[in-house]
């Protein structure tokens, strides 16, 4: 009988630390999924939602591929929806930005196509006018974050798979072989840990006495009034600072990676009215009709990220049994199938694609 | 002007007892109103000034009085200005309405004095077309000075009820009935209660004169069980406090259940101004308290910024006196609205989103405790336009009321306090004409 409470602790209870959980349940192992505050409720929760592989960096696609296939999957739980999605340029740069990159997502397996100016105009009449040059994504969509907390709770249950919410862990202890986690007077044991702690992975790793150069960004997402429907589709723009969406009950989400803000340390991050003003006026540019709709609440969620900003999935370097997954650029599309890996990776098993090595040599500038 | 700006939020009694007395001491002061004209709710001007709503004589003197001295103070108005809410860095904001666009201010103090908001209890049908507020259907009045077309029923509790009947009779359209939910309005204990309030007494007759002429009695003990939508208008079941059910078919409904401060846009940030809130928005207790209780505030802030304070006892005096008048007038109503054990599930409860009861009682039927934050991101309670200041209150109730856990969560954990605390149209934002940001 094995002397561990568990055979593997999950320190955070987002996409990655619940997808992973329940991959690492299938293979047989018993996780424990330890989260601070809800399930769902950090980046998971709060990031707009888009599934977009126009904005996703080539050397991600096949995983960001895989998970459009795993959100297609989870459907209307998740508020899944694939509604195509077009990419704009504005100006002469702008459409030689987007014909070079696009071009490379093409190659790299995105089902990207060029769109001409008549033909989006007689698609989308409610886009500006000033486009020179747009691309088009079919498999594009988006899904509702905000369900993904309960989403993953009624997976957990479903599953048979403990989690313990509201329990910011306080400390990690190396035993012999092994890890106690103390967690609010209580103390568990594992012979493995995952730290999947996304924005606050610095810290959950510094446990451990890793120092991890991630840093956090403040991603902006606004919400508007439910106004009559401008377009079904997803919108971006070249530069990748835009994302837009019309949800079902009207109201149009933006967002595109506009920086507030404050750290995860200090608890949740603040809007920026400059970043805002600039966010929205990329966004009324593109959608001329937004001028008149009132926003009724802008919010921001942490990303983490590393400087390479490639993925952090692997084992944590010069710890037995310590496993680390976070920092996925597009980690919301990426997210359910990256974890799937990470489990299969932990469960010893052969991997479909490659995970990112947390031990890798980073350019620190 | 070498002294530092106070903005005041809100241009009713507190907000311009607040700018007076702090213009009184010298102080650089801009008044922010979000409407048209100043006055608030208890003294809002008409759009057309031949076309006013006989308010109580001495409401008109004290609203003249406090006109005339602030047109001839230093204080700057700006109307048509919308408080936004406080940035990160401290920075207010706000709409300016005139132009379209949202603009910055750094005060060293801010004075929240934005009144209250109505509290109405669900029933169902209560998000139906047709469906008001007692206080939004004054504020309909006192600006257009005319009474709304049709049959209105006025239901709920409290002293606004006979005041919106009687200016509606004034005004020639008597309301069809008034359903005053409280059975204690003529009990023995009233009247020593009223005599300790005389101005309300007075108040009080007064619009039952005018009422009784009008043959209107209000009904004690009866209220609205359901509205729906028959032939293009509303039907309505009540209740009287026999158990009597009726049916009675309306153009309007007016409910009401009480005030309750509003209390949204409180982000005391740390690099903020330093926040003192004043009148009703600080604590419900009418028009002549938010009288004193703007100077209290200003006297708050003179001493925060380091300006001596003329000692005076009067307006805590006045405080104390109508809090306690507000207290004896609480016992007299009825808050507490329908029994949500009575309520269907279909109920809706956020009528900005059209969240029902039984998806709020849903969300409840677990064995985990239930956070705020897991109402407004689960449930979607509080999420639309309002922010929540319409259905936070009665949520945490309902969910206090369902739920041993130790800690439920508070109406202020639901209500939103991020900026912007109100609804701002993009092209406020985007200041700049439209142009291309990479360009």
């Amino acid at each position: 009988m094995s002397p561990f409470d568990y055979d593997i602790v999950i320190v955070g209870g987002g996409i990655m630390g619940c997808g992973a959980a329940l991959r690492l349940a299938e293979g047989g192992m018993k996780p424990l999924v330890i989260e601070k505050d809800d399930l769902g409720q950090g980046a998971s929760g709060v990031n707009a939602g888009t599934l977009s592989l126009q904005i996703k960096r080539v050397k991600l696609m096949q995983y960001a591929l895989r998970g459009h296939h795993e959100w297609e999957a989870m459907g209307a739980a998740v508020g899944f929806h694939k509604t195509g999605g077009y990419t704009l340029a504005f100006n002469a740069r702008e459409a030689e930005l987007l014909h070079d990159r696009m071009e490379l997502k093409r190659q790299a397996g995105a089902p990207i196509t060029f769109v001409s100016r008549d033909e989006l105009a007689r698609r989308e009449p409610e886009l500006s006018t000033n486009v020179v040059a747009a691309s088009y994504c079919a498999q594009d969509g988006y899904a509702n974050s905000s369900l993904t907390g309960q989403y993953y709770r009624r997976r957990l249950a479903d599953a048979g798979i403990e989690y313990q919410e509201k329990s910011p862990v306080d400390r990690i202890e190396a035993l012999g072989p092994g890890y106690a986690i103390h967690c609010g007077g209580r103390k568990v044991t594992a012979p493995r840990v995952l730290l999947a702690a996304g924005g606050w992975l610095r810290q959950a790793a510094a446990m451990l006495g890793l120092d991890l150069p991630v840093r956090a960004r403040v991603n902006t997402v606004s919400v508007t009034e439910p106004g009559p429907r401008l377009t079904p589709s997803v919108i971006g723009h070249a530069t990748g600072l835009l994302t837009l969406k019309q949800k079902a009950n009207g109201t149009m989400l933006i967002g595109g990676g506009w920086q507030g803000t404050g750290a995860p340390e200090d608890g949740r991050g603040v809007v920026s009215p400059e970043t805002l003003l600039t966010n929205l006026q990329l966004a009324s540019f593109a959608v001329p009709a937004l001028r008149n709709w009132r926003i009724v609440r802008s919010w921001t969620g942490f990303e983490a990220n590393v400087p390479d900003f490639y993925p952090l999935a692997g084992k944590a370097p010069g710890l037995d049994g310590v496993f680390i997954l976070g920092c996925v650029r597009g980690g919301y599309t990426i997210g359910p199938y990256i974890s799937k890996l990470m489990g299969d990776f932990i469960l010893g098993r052969t991997l479909e694609l490659p995970l990112f090595d947390p031990g890798r040599i980073f350019n620190l500038e | 002007m070498s002294s530092p700006e106070v903005l005041v939020i809100g241009g009713g009694p507190a907000g311009v007892s607040a700018a007076l007395e702090l213009a009184r001491a010298g102080i650089d002061v801009t008044l922010c109103e979000q409407g048209p004209r100043l006055g608030g709710a208890i003294h809002r001007q008409p759009d057309d000034p031949t076309q006013s709503v006989r308010v109580p004589r001495s409401h008109k003197q004290r609203w003249q009085a406090m006109s005339d001295e602030l047109a001839a103070s230093t204080v700057k108005v700006l109307c048509r200005h919308m408080f936004a809410g406080i940035e990160a860095t401290g920075a207010v904001l706000l709409e300016d309405r005139i132009h379209g666009r949202l603009v910055t201010r750094r005060p060293a103090a801010l004075v929240l004095a934005m009144g209250a908001i109505e509290r109405v209890a669900p029933v169902p049908g209560w998000h139906l077309p047709g469906v008001v507020t007692v206080g939004g259907l004054q504020v309909m009045m006192k600006s257009t000075g005319r009474a709304p077309d049709g049959d209105v029923l006025i239901a709920g509790s409290g002293p606004l009820l006979v005041a919106l009947a009687a200016q509606m009779a004034s005004l020639g359209n008597a309301p069809v009935a008034v359903l005053e939910r409280s059975t204690r309005l003529m009990s023995v204990s009233v009247i020593a209660s009223l005599l300790r309030a005389p101005a309300y007494l007075w108040e009080a007759a007064g619009y039952l004169l005018t009422l009784a002429r009008s043959g209107i009695l209000p009904r004690r003990g009866a209220f609205v069980t359901a509205i729906a939508p028959r032939d293009g208008r509303l039907s309505v079941t009540t209740l009287d406090r026999h158990g009597r059910e009726r049916q009675m078919l309306v153009d309007r409904v007016a409910l009401h259940d009480g005030l309750l401060p509003n209390s949204n846009g409180t982000m005391a940030g740390q690099h903020g101004p330093f926040i003192v809130r004043a009148g009703d928005c600080r604590e419900v207790l009418g028009g002549t308290a938010a009288l004193a209780d703007g100077r209290l505030a200003a006297h708050a802030v003179l001493a925060q910024i380091g300006k001596a304070v003329r000692a005076t006892k009067v307006p805590a005096a006045i405080l104390a006196r109508e809090r306690q008048a507000q207290a004896a007038l609480n016992t007299l109503f009825d808050y507490s609205g329908r029994d949500p054990a009575q309520l269907p599930d279909e109920t809706i409860i956020c009528r900005c989103e059209g969240r029902t009861l039984g998806q709020l009682r849903s969300m409840l039927s677990g064995d985990d405790p239930v956070s705020a934050r897991e109402i407004k991101l689960n449930g979607r309670f509080g999420m639309g336009a309002c922010q929540g200041r319409f259905c936070a209150e009665w949520v945490a109730s309902f969910v206090a009321s369902q739920r041993a856990d130790g800690s439920p969560p508070q109406a202020s954990e639901i209500v939103g306090s991020r900026w912007p605390v109100k609804p701002v149209p993009i092209a406020a934002f985007v200041t700049l004409p439209p142009s291309h940001p990479s360009e």
